[in-house]
């Protein structure tokens, strides 16, 4: 017997990696394009959504100026991953030639892109964590504004509002999904770690976490860097994907889908932000041809585009007035939890 | 001095969280009379009056207000029954003058004559308020703050006062004071229900008194059999 | 120098604007404590009604801006219902993400229902033309802007510091529980307030139509943080700080976006932006008294 246990117990990591990278690879064989890109998009929504839980859930830093981390993790990338004659020849852009010339593979990007929007992150909070409450929230909508305005007026830098194409289609399962479980494992750790429950008792009580001997701005700067870091990766992952970078879609409406996210499954849960980060990829996705316009019973319907944003208020406010600590509120997915919720109805 | 029975609570329980802070408060203050509720800090005293008031609502017991059940009444509705409230720590609008106060008390009042006379009387009883009746309120010092919640309170004529504190912080003089306002208040018609520290002058100008302990009535009587009692002698009027 | 002075001149009228909407956001911040996302659609949705009413229903303009101010109140409540009062007391951040969702809600909607192209505001026909003095042109619409805002702003400043329901509001502002053992409707003067601040949107939407001649559905998204920022240089809660927070920024911003060079008028958005910044560093509790604790 306690060969056997001792056996599961070690035997449990490789085996679980195995079954996953098993499983990996079969969705990206046999998955058809439509929904394996939807596993995709789900993935990437996770990394942004696991990461914006940490300012957001974890240390009540309620920011909404992702998109704009997002902007310089994937300029930052982008001009370094775009092919060189379209920096060069088809957009004619005004920057070094160290880096038009350039053209790398996508670990280094990734890392490139990550950095640099934890840098703007942190540069960010330096100023605007010394703001109490609703001005700190407003100086991260303005920060996401200005990043907008300041993309589509660059040209020369960045081609502007009509942004950058040709990018090569580096995004694939394993990135993302390996990034993906990257961001949950550390999530998880960091949850039981000092650095984490530092930034949840941040997010509890500040005054209460100050007087335990946390260093208030030093940790409130980690979650920041932390989490803009991955969420730049999100962007640099996405834009991979869908092959373009607008200037516009990374303002408001991005930053409230993914609050809607973490909202649903939960402000403080790492399993909340997987499962909101699911069922808002599913929601978007399905409603997407709706949005196109489609026929029923010979009349057509006509485009409704945005009536995936308008659903998602409707619901955000639903869920804040009937249950607003969302799906998981602040617990995290366990087996035992399930075990025992199970017994426990078995039994009533 | 009628025997009209005001204010009753009966077996009030009422608290914030998960324990209750009132266990069965029973008080009662008739028409025309000023009761005094004493006890340590922390035993309930606040939370009595917002009990009564509607701040807070309790989970048992009943309270009643010239007879009409006032148990879940909201605050402002319990308010324009006649019952008035000066606040522990005095809670003066700081943003509004001292007139702008005042008025804020009269919102009740009906007519610009009621305005003018309530305003009239507040203004007697304490000249010092119609001296800085255009400065802003949080500029005021700590008795002028109290006066000027007093008259606040006065302003709508009230049939019951709630008074929680009045003497915290003051100089003897001022203590004199509210003690006099009271008793002309109570003179004319308002009956007071008073929460004080100061057991001494509480015992002096009411009729009844309440001790509380730890969320319950402890000890009730007259005000002089109250300050000729041992146990209150010893503890809350520091006499050995 | 008459290019300052007629700068000026169309910078009272986007300062006018923004006034009479940061008066009625600053009303329901101070009686609230939260900031109104949503506020912007309410001003959009003026401006709607009122377009609607002179463009396809052909009403002269005077019922047409009545309308609109009516269709301001109107979404104003509705935001009010399902916005905010079902989540009354849960704190600033649920608060915020609920106004954040009826601000984008709404004008998703507007926008699937009447896309984002701009439409046609038309002037009334004794408003059209200009007064020259000497290189300088008067608008009259300008005129007529800057009666508005002085009228409304007096009646205004009455209803606030004279009448009972503005002291009531003022109050409530600074301690709602006190205010209401003095037996103030802390409910009824939610509504009231919402109902005035509206209003004042409607005006402001009024104002726009008549300024700039063109309304769409995204014209709220951002007017309402400007509305904010003069709330915030005029102290929270003060209705007078944030008139005259509003002018400042409004001609600051015609003034600065004058004389920027022409390859930067991108970074016109970054102004409001400049003066929040200024304005949290050297004075955090605004011009003014704030009506706020």
């Amino acid at each position: 017997m306690r060969v056997r246990e001792r056996f599961t117990a070690v035997a449990r990591y490789p085996i679980g990696i195995g079954l996953v990278v098993l499983v990996l690879f079969l969705l990206d064989r046999f998955l058809p394009g439509f929904w394996l890109t939807l596993f995709l998009l789900f993935g990437i929504n996770t990394i942004l959504a696991v990461s914006l839980n940490i300012t957001n859930g974890w240390a009540n830093l309620f920011s909404i100026g992702h998109g704009g981390i997002m902007l310089a993790g994937g300029y930052a990338a982008a001009l370094f991953t775009l092919p060189v004659f379209f920096k060069v020849d088809i957009i004619g852009l005004h920057l070094p030639g160290w880096i038009l010339n350039a053209q790398i593979p996508f670990l280094p990007a990734l890392l490139l892109g990550g950095v640099v929007g934890s840098i703007v992150g942190i540069l960010l909070a330096l100023p605007a964590l010394r703001l109490r409450g609703i001005y700190f929230i407003l100086v991260t909508l303005g920060f996401n504004l200005i990043m907008v305005s300041i993309a589509e007026n660059l040209p020369n830098y960045t081609n502007g509002a009509m942004g950058l194409r040709q990018f090569p289609l580096y995004t694939n399962i394993w990135w993302v999904w390996g990034i993906a479980f990257l961001v949950i494992y550390i999530a998880l750790r960091l949850r039981k770690s000092y650095i984490g429950r530092a930034f949840i008792a941040i997010g509890r009580d500040q005054e209460l976490a100050e007087h335990m001997g946390i260093n208030l701005l030093k940790y409130k700067i980690y979650a920041f860097g932390l989490s803009t870091f991955f969420t730049a990766i999100g962007g640099i992952l996405w834009v991979h994907l869908i092959l373009n970078l607008f200037p516009n879609a990374f303002s408001l409406a991005l930053v409230f889908h993914v609050v809607t996210m973490i909202v649903i499954g939960g402000m403080g849960s790492v399993s909340g932000a997987v499962i909101g980060a699911a069922i808002i990829t599913g929601f978007t996705e399905v409603l997407a041809p709706i949005e196109e316009g489609f026929q029923v019973f010979g009349a057509q319907v006509p485009h409704l585009f945005g009536l995936t944003t308008l659903l998602l208020a409707v619901v955000l406010i639903l869920i804040l007035i009937l249950r607003p600590q969302g799906i998981m509120g602040e617990r995290e997915f366990s087996l035992q939890g399930l075990r025992k919720r199970l017994s426990r109805s078995k039994a009533e | 001095m009628s025997t009209e029975l005001l204010l009753e609570l009966s077996e009030v329980t009422a608290g914030y969280g998960k324990m209750p802070v009132l266990h069965g408060v029973s008080i009662k203050c008739h028409r025309g009379e000023i009761v005094t509720l004493l006890g340590a800090n922390g035993v309930g005293k606040t939370t009595t009056l917002r009990t009564i008031l509607g701040q807070l609502k309790p989970r048992d017991g009943e309270i009643k207000f010239n007879g009409a059940d006032i148990t879940r009444l909201p605050p402002h509705k319990t308010a324009a029954l006649g019952v008035a409230h000066s606040p522990e720590g005095r809670n003066i609008f700081g943003n509004l003058t001292v007139i702008e106060n005042l008025r804020a008390g009269a919102h009740l009042l009906k007519t610009r004559k009621e305005l003018k006379e309530h305003l009239d009387r507040v203004y007697s009883m304490f000249p010092r308020l119609k001296e800085r009746r255009t400065q802003i309120a949080g500029s005021l010092s700590g008795g002028e703050q109290q006066m000027l919640a007093m008259g606040r309170a006065l302003m709508s004529n009230p049939r019951l006062m709630l008074l929680d504190e009045p003497s915290l912080g003051l100089a003897p003089q001022l203590v004199k004071l509210v003690a006099d306002t009271l008793t002309e208040v109570n003179r004319t018609g308002t009956s007071v229900l008073l929460v004080e520290q100061n057991a001494r002058l509480a015992l002096e100008i009411s009729r009844y008194g309440y001790v509380m302990e730890k969320g319950a009535i402890a000890l009730e009587g007259d005000a002089k059999e109250l300050s000729a009692d041992e146990q209150v002698k010893k503890v809350y009027l520091g006499i050995a | 120098m008459t290019y300052f002075i007629q700068q000026m001149l169309n910078g009272v009228c986007w300062g006018s604007v923004l006034a009479m909407l940061g008066a009625g956001y600053t009303m329901t911040f101070g009686i609230i404590g939260l900031v109104n996302f949503a506020h912007g659609e309410v001003f959009m949705a003026g401006a709607f009604a009122a377009y609607f009413a002179l463009h396809v229903a052909g009403l002269p303009f005077g019922v047409a801006a009545v309308l609109g101010i009516l269709g301001a109140i109107a979404i104003g409540l509705l935001v009010e219902r399902i916005a905010f009062r079902p989540v009354r007391g849960s704190g600033m951040i649920t608060l915020f993400i609920t106004s954040f969702a009826a601000s984008i809600g709404i004008r998703t909607l507007f926008v699937m229902l009447f896309t984002d192209r701009a439409k046609p505001f038309s002037m009334p026909a004794f408003l059209k033309g200009a007064y020259l003095i000497g290189d300088l042109f008067i608008f009259k619409k300008t005129i007529a802007v800057v009666i508005v805002l002085v009228v409304v702003g007096a009646l205004l400043m009455y209803l606030v510091k004279k009448t009972k329901t503005g002291i009531a509001m003022r109050a409530m502002s600074y301690d709602s529980e006190t205010a209401q053992s003095m037996g103030i409707n802390t409910e009824r003067i939610i509504i009231i307030t919402f109902i005035i601040a509206s209003a004042l949107a409607g005006v402001a939407a009024i104002m726009w139509g008549v300024s700039y001649g063109r309304i769409r559905s995204s014209m709220g998204m951002m007017p309402v943080v400007d509305a904010f920022i003069a709330s915030v240089i005029g102290g929270l809660g003060n209705v007078f700080g944030a008139i005259v927070g509003g002018l400042i920024l409004g001609i600051g911003e015609t003034l600065f976006v004058a004389y920027l060079p022409p390859d930067l008028i991108g970074l016109r958005t970054l102004f409001v932006w400049i003066v929040l910044f200024i304005i949290i560093i050297v004075k955090p509790s605004g011009l003014f008294r704030a009506n706020i604790k």
